[in-house]
C-alpha cells in the first residue's frame, strides 16, 4: 500500500503536483503533515437525556456564591473537521449540582454559552455530583452550528473515582460511555486558598 | 411445568395513597422462572392484558397467558440480542426488535413469523397501530413507518438531533396519527400513513417519556420530566389541561379502553429506568383513584382488564400479577 509520503513523491515525479519553488518536497510534506494534524475527528455523540430543558438562559456563570462543590472551569473551542473554528455555534450545557440533582423546576446549572470570534467558550460551575441513576459524573452538551450536524454529547472527568485513575481501561464501567475520548483530564489551578478544577473540552462538529 | 404456573392466590392489600382514598390491590398470581433464571430486558405486557413476554437470562423468550400465568410458548432468543418487545393492542402480534436492526413480527397464536423488517441500526422503540396495519420503529437516527400487510416502508421521520433522542412512540386507535416524544422536548404528531407532520407541541420545556392517545383520538396524554401528565389536543398541538403533578416522572402511560382512566408508571426516585409506582388516574375527576407500590417489586408493564388495571411486577426471578381497583 502506498503511504501518503509515497503518493506525494509520485505526484511530484509525474508532474501532477507542482510545488512553489521556495518549497522542497520535504518542506511541502512537512506542511502537508502539519495540515493533517489540524484535521479533527468529530466529537463522539453521547446520550441526551433525560433532563434537557429548553430555553436555558444565556451566560457562563453556572455557579452561585456559596454553592457547595469543587469549583470547575470548563473551556474549549468549537471546530469543524478541517480545523476551522465555528464562532457561530451555539452550545447548551446542563449538569447535576454537587449533590447529583438536576434542577427540573428552574435553570440552575443550565446555560446557553457565549462564544467569542475564535469559537472559544468557557463556563464556571462546580464538579457535578454522581446522579444516582448514572455511574459517572458528567456534563451534557448540545452543540449546533449552521451547516453542521447537531452534536449531543457529554463531558466526563478523568478524576472520577469510578475510573480508578485509568479511564482508558475503565471507561466502560459506565455503560453510557462508548469511548474514552469524552473523558478529559482535570487539572487543579488557582492559589491554594481557592483551588478550582480546570478542564479543556474541544468540540468538533461534522459537516452536513 | 412446575415453574410456569402457580395457583392464583388472593391476597388483599391496602395501598396507602397520598391524596387518594385507600384502594384495594389484589394479588392475582405469579409467574415463576426456573431456578437461576432472571428476566433480562426487554419484557412486555399486551395492552389488552392477555399475555406477558420476556427475554430471560437463559436466552429463552417466554410467553405467558394472563392472568393464569400459564407458560404458553418458549423460543430461543439470545438475551442481549434484543432491544424491544411490543405487543399489538389485541395481543395477537408480538414484535421483537434486535440489536441488528431486524424486527420480526410474530403471530402469537401460531407462533410464526408473519413479517420481517430491516432498519439501518438497532430499533429502540416500537409501536403497532391498534388496527394491526402499521408498525413504527425508531432507531438512533430516524423512525420508520411500515405497512404490516404489504411490508412496504411508508415513511421515514428524521430525528431532530443526530443522536438517540426519541423517548416514546404511539399510534392513535385508528392509525391515522403517530405521536413521538423527542429529545428536543417537542411532541410531534405525524400522519400515521404518510409521515407528514401534522402538529408539533412546543409548550413543554422538558423532555417527555410517555404517550398514549385516548380511544377516540381526540386527546393525547403526555407524561414527562416536568412530573405532570398533560392532555393535548392532537389536532392543533395545544395543551388542554394538565393533571396534578406528582413527585415522580411518568415513564409509561396507558389509557383505558373506555377513555375514563389512565395508568401512569413512575420510576424509583434514584433509579430512572426502574418503574416502581403505578397510579391509576380518573381522567374526569383528575384525581388518583389507585396507587400500586410494593417495595422490591419493579413494574415491567401493565394492562387494563375491564375496570381493573393489571400490574406486572418483577422482583428478579419472579413476576407478580396484581390488579388495582
Amino acid at each position: 500500500m502506498l503511504t501518503r509520503r509515497a503518493i506525494l513523491h509520485k505526484c511530484l515525479a509525474l508532474g501532477s503536483l507542482t510545488v512553489a519553488s521556495s518549497f522542497s518536497p520535504e518542506a511541502m510534506f512537512a506542511i502537508f503533515q502539519e495540515r493533517e494534524k489540524q484535521l479533527r475527528k468529530p466529537t463522539p455523540p453521547n446520550s441526551l437525556g433525560p433532563f434537557y430543558k429548553r430555553l436555558a438562559p444565556r451566560g457562563d456563570m453556572l455557579r452561585a456564591p456559596g454553592d457547595p462543590g469543587l469549583p470547575l472551569l470548563v473551556s474549549g473551542q468549537v471546530f469543524d473537521p478541517r480545523g476551522e473554528v465555528l464562532p457561530d455555534a451555539t452550545i447548551e450545557v446542563w449538569q447535576a449540582n454537587h449533590f447529583g440533582s438536576y434542577d427540573i423546576d428552574g435553570y440552575r446549572y443550565r446555560a446557553k454559552l457565549p462564544l467569542d470570534n475564535s469559537g472559544s467558550y468557557k463556563f464556571d460551575s462546580v464538579m457535578p455530583g454522581h446522579y444516582p441513576d448514572r455511574v459517572c459524573q458528567h456534563i451534557h452538551y448540545l452543540v449546533a452550528a449552521p451547516g453542521h450536524k447537531t452534536l449531543v454529547t457529554e463531558l466526563y472527568f478523568a478524576t472520577d473515582p469510578v475510573f480508578e485513575g485509568d479511564p482508558q481501561k475503565n471507561f466502560a464501567r459506565d455503560p453510557v460511555i462508548q469511548t474514552s475520548e469524552l473523558i478529559r483530564p482535570v487539572v487543579l489551578a488557582g492559589d491554594p486558598e481557592a483551588l478550582h478544577a480546570a478542564v479543556r473540552f474541544e468540540l468538533c462538529l461534522e459537516r452536513l | 411445568m412446575s415453574y410456569s404456573r402457580i395457583a392464583i392466590t388472593a391476597i388483599l392489600l391496602v395501598a396507602a395513597s397520598a391524596g387518594a382514598s385507600a384502594q384495594t390491590i389484589r394479588h392475582e398470581g405469579s409467574i415463576s422462572l426456573p431456578a437461576g433464571v432472571s428476566v433480562a430486558a426487554p419484557a412486555a405486557v399486551s395492552p389488552n392484558g392477555s399475555f406477558v413476554a420476556a427475554v430471560c437470562s437463559d436466552n429463552v423468550l417466554r410467553l405467558w397467558a394472563l392472568p393464569s400465568g400459564e407458560l404458553v410458548h418458549t423460543h430461543d432468543a439470545k438475551a442481549d440480542a434484543f432491544t424491544k418487545l411490543q405487543f399489538s393492542n389485541d395481543g395477537r402480534l408480538l414484535a421483537l426488535a434486535a440489536q441488528s436492526g431486524a424486527t420480526e413480527v410474530w403471530d402469537v397464536s401460531s407462533w410464526r413469523v408473519q413479517q420481517q423488517f430491516a432498519a439501518s441500526s438497532a430499533v429502540y422503540f416500537l409501536a403497532i397501530s391498534p388496527d394491526n396495519n402499521l408498525l413504527a420503529g425508531a432507531t438512533d437516527y430516524d423512525t420508520e413507518i411500515w405497512s404490516l400487510p404489504t411490508q412496504k416502508r411508508l415513511a421515514v421521520l428524521h430525528a431532530p438531533f443526530d443522536c438517540y433522542c426519541l423517548n416514546a412512540l404511539t399510534f392513535s386507535a385508528d392509525g391515522t396519527m403517530l405521536a413521538s416524544a423527542e429529545g428536543d422536548t417537542a411532541i410531534r404528531i405525524y400522519d400515521g400513513h404518510t409521515g407528514v407532520l401534522r402538529a408539533t407541541v412546543t409548550d413543554l420545556l422538558l423532555e417527555s417519556f410517555a404517550l398514549d392517545f385516548s380511544p377516540d383520538g381526540k386527546s393525547l396524554l403526555v407524561g414527562g420530566a416536568d412530573r405532570a401528565i398533560s392532555v393535548i389536543d392532537p389536532m392543533n398541538g395545544k395543551i388542554v389541561r394538565a393533571l396534578p403533578k406528582q413527585s415522580g416522572v411518568p415513564k409509561a402511560l396507558l389509557v383505558s379502553p373506555d377513555g375514563k382512566q389512565a395508568a401512569a408508571m413512575y420510576p424509583l426516585p434514584d433509579r430512572f429506568n426502574q418503574l416502581s409506582v403505578v397510579l391509576v388516574w380518573d381522567l374526569g375527576a383528575q384525581t388518583v383513584r389507585a396507587r400500586f407500590e410494593k417495595p422490591g417489586v419493579f413494574v415491567i408493564g401493565g394492562a387494563f382488564a375491564g375496570d381493573r388495571f393489571l400490574v406486572i411486577g418483577n422482583s428478579g426471578g419472579e413476576f407478580s400479577i396484581w390488579s388495582v381497583k
